[in-house]
């Protein structure tokens, strides 16, 4: 009697490249640590002695055979390299403005089960912005992952979706006017958002999704920073160095940058 | 031999030859630009539906030992 497991061919051809994904990070990890020469993985093929079965939907699985199992079936699988244009060619490129917050910096991601969780990893869904864009599309997510996951997901993109914000710099711009770049995410949803520094509402300059810019007060110095989005709020902490001091400055996440930056 | 992943065995085997010899102080060197690699390995699915490799277990080989697969790799040196 078996003791091994099946699986869904999908499942171990995702897997597998998983791994050898992580044999090429192995290989070049090599290189940048100084080996003059390194080699890369570019063609890989594989026999595996397996045996055929069905679940109850009638999916074919497979298990590997064990000892004195016989009547084996033999699965070739030829695996190659593709380039990084070919990649790019044939996947989706990430909009400017997407959401780049990693899946794991959600709290509710912990309510994710290692299934979906390796499942997500196989899709190269790492990012919120990732998530959002494969649940955009109920059909397919549903296909992959099932109905109870597909809520689950849902859910950790209603918490993915409300602001927060990350971190703050002071920028100079080409008036001499100090600007604070607020950078976080959700930051809008398409109206201005209020924004206070130490409880003062400030001028909000620029909106963006993923950044804000805002006018301090002269006796802005550091303190509590909120930015109202809707019913939502987002919380952080500014610093901002005195103006006699023009290098960068390094504390809570809070620098100087200059002006040519300003406008980005 | 003890069964890991097969990304880890995959490495290992690429780092097991030198890639190259020699030195302009020698006279000669030689690189070696590609690594054909063709091999009897234990193999099995894990719990994550990946594979689990080891070289075969030659002299301690016993009768309870899963048939072997094989492994066909093709290194090249150069961008990964």
């Amino acid at each position: 009697m078996s003791t091994g497991r099946a699986f869904p061919v999908e499942d171990f051809v995702q897997a597998f490249t998983a791994q050898l994904d992580r044999a090429q990070d192995l290989l070049a990890l090599k290189a940048r640590t100084g080996r003059p020469l390194t080699f890369a993985l570019k063609d890989l093929s594989v026999d595996l002695h397996v045996f055929w079965e069905a679940d109850s939907t009638g999916r074919m699985l497979l298990r590997h055979a064990e000892a004195n199992e016989a009547g084996a079936s033999t699965l070739h699988f030829n695996f190659t390299s593709i380039t990084k244009a070919m990649a790019e060619e044939n996947s989706v490129a990430m909009a400017a403005d997407e959401d780049s917050r990693s899946l794991k910096e959600l709290p509710a991601a912990a309510a994710i089960d290692e299934p979906t969780r390796r499942r997500l990893e196989w899709a190269g869904v790492n990012t919120i912005g990732q998530l959002r864009r494969l649940t955009s599309e109920p059909a397919p997510v549903e296909a992959f992952f099932g109905g109870d996951p597909v809520q689950r997901m849902q859910a950790l993109l209603e918490q993915a979706s409300r602001p927060s914000v990350r971190n703050s710099e002071i920028v100079v711009s080409h008036d001499g006017s100090r600007l604070l770049r607020i950078r976080g995410a959700n930051l809008t949803d398409g109206v201005t958002p209020e924004v206070r520094l130490a409880g003062d509402p400030v001028e909000v300059v620029h909106t963006s999704p993923g950044h804000l810019m805002v006018r301090p007060q002269e006796n802005h110095t550091e303190g509590q920073l909120e930015v109202f989005v809707g019913p939502h709020r987002a919380t952080g902490f500014f610093r901002i160095p005195a103006r006699a001091t023009p290098q960068s400055f390094n504390g809570n996440g809070t620098t100087t940058r200059h002006a040519e930056e300003v406008d980005r | 031999m003890t069964l890991r992943g097969i990304e880890q065995l995959l490495v290992d085997l690429a780092g097991s030859i030198l890639a190259r010899a020699g030195s302009p102080e020698d006279g000669v060197a030689i690189r070696i630009t590609r690594i054909d690699i063709d091999v009897p390995c234990e193999l099995r699915l894990n719990k994550h539906a990946g594979l689990d490799a080891s070289m075969p277990r030659g002299r301690l080989a016993t009768g309870f030992d899963p048939p072997l697969g094989q492994i066909r790799a093709v290194f090249r040196v150069g961008d990964s």
